[in-house]
């Protein structure tokens, strides 16, 4: 949980919420008997329409509620999944905790460098696809796990990744496996490539 | 000896409904017996009469600690004003898996737990906080809570009881420390989730400075089968009447079928590995394990095969172990025990949310000699420093974490002492470094 430094960019836009995201903010902040509460969902929110957090995301978010930018800025910084710099089109985040080392995930993310031609902690070049290394992300039954964007990919092998790969590149709906089949649909590594076929 | 010790009952409870793929659905769940439990008890029995149906199951906390879930609820004050139950989905612990499960497989289940839960301790309001990175679980249980409420089983006077409860998700950010449940709660109130000092505890002072419940959601999730079977039931399941019930066990690592066991508080680890999950894989020999998360110190094999370790509660705790969360990761004979304990070295370096420098420095320098023994660049020295740093980091922080890897390496270095010693010797790892991740 590095903290680094408050990301002044004057040259930046000026970020507000759009109407339909500051009204489902409205809603959440409802759920709670204080504000405050709602202060990690609308960050969600802000990095769900912009992508990622910057300045003026956290300047907005800050006077909404009421708190200096520099509160949010610590909040930001503590967890993990709020991002301060963009991640690629497919995050791909590979399990290297000790339940998926032990069933390959070391092998299984040099595979995927190679073939994404990203290190992990990068983004490449043409903002396809980032990797992330992460702590253990609760499927370790289904080792080596895999989470691209929302969805899990469990039991992961080098030739399994590769197709889904290939897939999101031809830009093809690709479903979660493991676990997450039985979920309702969401917006994960499928609704992305769901865009873009749209697109 | 105990009696039953040859006749475990083998029954499912919480995961009685996963081959069902109806189950998830509110449809599916009330053809198989679901929100009959709150129907027996909403505006018929006395919430004192739930709690002391729960503590007399003997149902203990599934989340970590093992607390009696019924005891935990007797500790809030009958005081007037708002009182809440934080729902515990936040399953980071390395090696758990269970409650994904339980909320993408049986949501309905959970939220009938949650609502009994409230009803016993006279809640209104109820946060179910799931970490961030488990959206599809989120989608399920708010897929479930939109059709609970749809049918008055959540909200405004429920099934005209006059008892009203409403139930929220909270999506976490990604943060293992908020698995903490003080952490959490500072969490749920929009900040750093940086675990409180305590006393007080939730029950008296936690979210938004009121008495607050945490419990996990595999706990919940036990609820509405002892209400609907009674508890002399629940508790003529497992091996005493401290280790009632079933637990998910969470099996991951070198087995032949990894996965999701519920099986009753008691049986051998042995008879788990080898009579369910098939055995070590490929035919190869156990080296160790870790039974309840990565917080909880490892198992040798001769514990395993010799000992004949059981997996309840107070078995675990009487070998120095814990039952913890329910993980349990097999390590074969080609595992390095050095790189597995720096492995989970660095995870609570990573997540030490950095408030106690005991904590913050403590996991920084453990992670980084065993990093070094990893690599082939130990000395001596190094083994005795561990050593010494051990009991330092316990018993002297705000929260457990560094309590936990403290417990963590040193078990590793005690149980494995002759694979740390020949890092240092050789000045390489003797297995190759096998699981580089
Ligand atoms: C560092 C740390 C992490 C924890 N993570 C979790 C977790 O992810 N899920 C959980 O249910 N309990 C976790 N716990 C235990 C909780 O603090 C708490 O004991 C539990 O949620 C209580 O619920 P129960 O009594 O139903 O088990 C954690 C504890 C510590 C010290
Ligand atoms: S023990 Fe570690 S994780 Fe817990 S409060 Fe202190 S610094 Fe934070
Ligand atoms: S260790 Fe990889 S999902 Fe748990």
């Amino acid at each position: 949980m590095s903290a680094g430094r408050f990301p002044h960019s004057a040259k930046e836009e000026r970020f507000e919420f759009a109407p339909e995201a500051r009204a489902e903010l409205e809603r959440i902040i409802g759920k709670y008997p204080v504000k405050r509460s709602a202060l990690i969902p609308a960050l969600w929110i802000a990095q769900k329409q912009n992508g990622y957090i910057t300045s003026s995301v956290m300047q907005h978010v800050a006077e909404i509620f009421d708190v200096s930018p520099m509160e949010v800025w610590g909040v930001v910084t503590f967890y993990n999944m709020l991002k301060t710099g963009p991640v690629g089109e497919f995050h791909v985040q590979i399990c290297n905790n000790l339940s998926c080392a032990l069933m390959g995930a070391g092998a299984l993310l040099r595979h995927l460098e190679k073939r994404l031609g990203v290190k992990a902690g990068e983004t490449r070049g043409d903002g396809k696809f980032s990797i992330e290394k992460m702590e253990c992300l609760g499927a370790c039954g289904g080792a080596p796990c895999v989470q691209i964007n929302e969805d899990y990919f469990e039991r992961m092998t080098p030739e399994a990744m590769d197709e889904i790969i290939s897939a999101l590149e031809r830009g093809e709906y690709v479903p979660p496996v493991g676990a997450d089949e039985v979920a309702p649909p969401g917006e994960g590594a499928a609704a992305a490539a769901e865009d873009k076929v749209k697109e | 000896m105990n009696q039953r010790l040859d006749a475990l009952v083998l029954e499912k409870i919480v995961s009685a409904r996963f081959e069902n793929s109806g189950a998830p659905d509110i449809g599916g769940y009330e053809a198989n017996g679901g929100y009959r439990a709150i129907r027996k008890i909403f505006g018929k029995v006395d919430p004192k009469d739930v709690i002391e149906t729960v503590k007399s199951s003997g149902l203990r906390g599934r989340g970590g600690a093992g607390f009696p879930c019924g005891l935990k609820w007797s500790f809030v004050p009958q005081a007037a004003g708002p009182k809440y139950l934080a729902v515990n989905a936040d399953e980071g612990e390395p090696g758990t898996f269970k409650d994904r499960e339980l909320m993408l497989r049986d949501p309905h289940q959970l939220i009938e737990g949650i609502l009994i839960a409230c009803y016993a301790v006279g809640i209104e309001k109820a946060y179910i906080y799931i970490r961030g990175e488990f959206a599809a679980p989120g989608r399920a249980v708010d897929k479930a809570l939109t059709e609970a409420y749809e049918k008055g089983y959540v909200g405004r006077d429920i099934l005209g009881s006059g008892f009203s409860c409403d139930i929220y998700t909270h999506m976490g950010a990604g943060a293992y420390i908020c698995g903490e449940e003080t952490g959490l709660l500072e969490s749920l109130e929009g900040k750093r989730g940086h675990p409180r000092l305590k006393p007080p505890f939730p029950a008296i002072k936690g979210l938004y400075g009121r008495p607050t419940v945490v419990n996990n959601v595999e706990t919940l999730s036990n609820l509405s089968h002892i209400i609907e079977n009674g508890p002399e039931w629940f508790a003529g399941i497992g091996i005493d009447e401290k280790n009632t019930g079933t637990r998910m066990y969470c099996v991951s690592g070198h087995v032949e079928r990894p996965g999701l066991y519920e099986l009753p508080l008691g049986l051998t680890l042995e008879e788990i590995i080898e009579d369910h999950c098939g055995g070590i894989r490929d035919g190869k020999a156990l080296k160790a394990v870790i039974p309840g998360g990565a917080s909880a110190p490892v198992l040798t094999a001769k514990e395993i095969y010799e000992d004949k370790v059981r997996m309840d509660f107070d078995a675990l705790a009487r070998v120095g172990s814990m039952g913890g969360s329910g993980g349990v990761i097999v390590m074969d004979e080609t595992t390095c025990m050095v790189q597995a304990a720096g492995r989970l070295a660095r995870f609570f370096e990573h997540e030490s949310c950095g408030q106690c420098s005991v904590c913050r420095e403590g996991t920084g320098w453990v992670a980084e000699i065993i990093g070094r023994l990893e690599a082939g660049k130990g000395v001596p020295d190094d083994l005795s420093t561990l050593d010494s740093i051990d009991p330092n980091m316990r018993g002297n922080t705000i929260c457990v974490l560094s309590d936990a890897c403290a417990m963590m390496f040193s078990a590793f270095v005690k149980k494995f002492r002759d694979e740390f010693e020949e890092h240092i010797q050789r000045g390489v790892c003797p297995l190759g470094s096998p699981y580089t991740a």
